[in-house]
């Protein structure tokens, strides 16, 4: 049997007048739940959020700090200088300039005489992107001299830029082939990371590069060796 | 009709009750109150103090200072990147000069390089003399190589001698 209840505006006035006094108290543990479930447990949870937040950023501090010390108490004419020997030593793309110098330099430094070279370059139109390994430029050389001389030029190769490497050696009675690769590579791209911390340069990379500056190298297309040039060379080490 | 007539009327025990109940909500709702401004305020308070305004300054302080430093950031990460290229480089390469000057080191007078082959592996070499002596010194000299490791392996590939030219002629493998 279905009860019916019947509420006329009698009783509701008759239940007014008796509950009146708790309806404020009612409204207000009402409002304060809603304002707690909404507002403050919601804040409350991002303090912790916060709280993660202030960490991370006071670490970041620390790196920051010692990146900014660190790029501060570099020189930049020392970073140029060691930017500008690292590049001509190691070449972004093909430095078929700097081949031919290197060649040039080699052989007039010790009296041998390269008699035919043949430079199969390539392309040239597209940009060198990284590949993550070394790229080079192969020739055959011919060179005519004595054993000594031969030997003399391949040592003298192996200090002068760019960088090259003697592949094979094939040393005859009056002509000697020297089979070389003169390695470039493209630059990876540089992103900016401020939350990584930045290294120095390790002093093994400091030595590396002290010891190139003893390598024979121009620095413009003539064939003018380091030891000219290095008088106006500022040397960061 | 008598409106004084209530069926409903409460009783005084009622009336305690209802008055304790009362108490006991308005007691809850300025508990609620007091809870919900006390949170309130050590929300704000905690805000402030977790995550000061003056670590957020130092940060963007710290940040405005590196963005003037790119350049030399991007030339430092350039130079590292390429000495390390460079001495991985320099590093695998095999000094053929050296090796060369080595066995010409060991090459005594009288005795003739008529041809040295050099690759990455192995060393071919012929030489010639008119004389035996200066070649049995010569191997001596290079199974001495092969003691102090910079030669692997040597095999005697040939001898022999030309009646024409009246010299002896050597033909010799080394292994790298």
């Amino acid at each position: 049997m279905e009860k019916r209840v019947n509420i006329d505006i009698t009783i509701l006035k008759f239940l007014y007048a008796r509950y009146k006094q708790f309806i404020i108290p009612a409204v207000v543990i009402l409002v304060c739940f809603i304002l707690l479930i909404t507002f403050i447990m919601p804040q409350l949870k991002a303090l912790f959020a916060l709280s993660n937040d202030a960490k991370k950023d006071s670490n970041r501090i620390v790196v920051l700090k010692n990146n900014l010390n660190l790029l501060s108490s570099l020189s930049d004419s020392a970073l140029d200088s060691q930017l500008q020997i690292v590049s001509i030593a190691l070449p972004t793309n093909k430095d078929f300039i700097g081949v031919i110098n290197a060649i040039s330099y080699a052989a007039s430094f010790t009296g041998a005489n390269v008699s035919e070279f043949q430079l199969q370059i390539g392309d040239l139109s597209q940009a060198p992107t990284d590949t993550g390994k070394f790229s080079s430029l192969s020739l055959n050389l011919s060179v005519n001299g004595s054993t000594n001389d031969v030997n003399k030029f391949i040592k003298a190769l192996y200090t002068t830029f760019p960088l090259s490497e003697v592949t094979s050696v094939n040393i005859g009675d009056t002509v000697s082939t020297v089979a070389i690769n003169f390695y470039h590579k493209p630059l990876p791209p540089v992103a900016y990371n401020d939350s990584t911390p930045i290294n120095p340069i390790p002093n093994s990379g400091l030595k590396r590069i002290n010891d190139l500056y003893n390598f024979n190298y121009n620095f413009s297309s003539s064939s003018e060796s380091v030891s000219s040039l290095s008088s106006g060379l500022v040397n960061p080490l | 009709m008598n409106k004084d007539i209530n069926f409903l009327a409460i009783k005084t025990s009622q009336k305690g009750e209802k008055k304790k109940g009362l108490m006991l909500v308005k007691v809850t709702a300025i508990s609620s109150l007091i809870l919900v401004a006390i949170l309130s305020v050590l929300a704000y308070y905690l805000n402030g103090k977790i995550y000061p305004q003056a670590l957020k300054n130092e940060r963007d302080y710290l940040l405005r200072s590196l963005s003037t430093l790119h350049n030399r950031e991007a030339k430092l990460a350039i130079v590292s990147n390429r000495i390390g290229n460079i001495s991985e480089l320099i590093d695998k390469r095999v000094d053929y000069s050296k090796l060369i000057s080595k066995f010409f080191e060991k090459m005594p007078n009288g005795i003739k390089v008529d041809n040295l082959r050099i690759d990455k592996q192995t060393i071919l070499l012929t030489v010639s003399s008119n004389s035996l002596l200066p070649i049995n010194e010569f191997i001596d000299g290079l199974i001495e190589l092969g003691r102090e490791k910079e030669i692997s392996i040597l095999l005697l590939d040939s001898l022999s001698t030309s009646e024409a030219s009246g010299t002896y002629s050597v033909s010799l493998t080394a292994n790298l």
